[in-house]
């Protein structure tokens, strides 16, 4: 295992526990019924601070030890091609899917902004991160 | 028009030059050594800079480390 793929799987883990420990502080502090309550903000932010500065410090840390070469930012480019589309798809998804859950009552709770706001970062580093493990699997080869 | 067959001779070459690591030639070429790997395997298409630079090293044409057959 090459020591990029190490570090994406690291990123991975982290992002992904991240993401799940952050919708467990959601969930639990704001009832699907009550809007008020501001904790849980001040605590997704801490938590997300935190998960931020973890994946740019692991990317510096793994750009420093192995620099991107011409096949590096190939896959790069590759996964990036692969986040874009498929968080479009999510974030369809996830928009019309709350759509319809408010359709009748005519707006949609504000504090569901605010998590898919942090969600959606958090998916797209995870996409990307997937994205550059699969990829090389895949390889470049000659056009046939 | 389409690639027919790909082949090299990098793993050759290295062999005949004191046995060079493949971890030797991609810090002479300015790659991972990942990427000489998979282009050993013929995983990956490189760039013709890339190519040009791994016949430099070894102090021969283009031809003698890439070989590809065009339908």
């Amino acid at each position: 295992m090459s020591y990029r793929t190490k570090m994406n799987l690291i990123i991975l883990m982290l992002q992904t526990a991240f993401l799940i420990l952050y919708s467990i502080v959601f969930f639990n502090d704001v009832s699907l019924f009550i809007s008020d309550g501001t904790d849980y903000r001040i605590n997704i932010s801490i938590i997300f601070a935190i998960s931020m500065m973890l994946y740019l410090s692991l990317q510096m840390i793994m750009n420093k030890k192995d620099k991107l070469d011409e096949r590096n930012k190939n896959i790069e480019a590759r996964s990036s091609n692969v986040t874009i589309v498929s968080m479009i798809i999510v974030t369809f998804t996830l928009v019309v899917t709350l759509y319809l859950l408010h359709l009748e009552n005519g707006s949609i709770p504000i504090y569901w902004l605010w998590y898919f706001m942090y969600t959606f970062i958090s998916l797209n580093i995870i996409a990307f991160t997937i994205s550059n493990l699969i990829v090389p699997l895949i390889g470049n080869k000659y056009e046939s | 028009m389409k690639v027919k067959k790909v082949t090299n001779n990098i793993k050759e070459l290295r062999f005949k030059n004191d046995n060079m690591t493949q971890q030797a030639l991609a810090e002479l070429v300015g790659c991972s050594r990942q990427t000489i790997h998979v282009l050993e395997n013929n995983r990956y298409s490189p760039s013709f800079v890339l190519i040009k630079k791994i016949a430099k090293v070894f102090n021969v044409n283009v031809e003698e480390v890439i070989q590809i057959e065009l339908e």
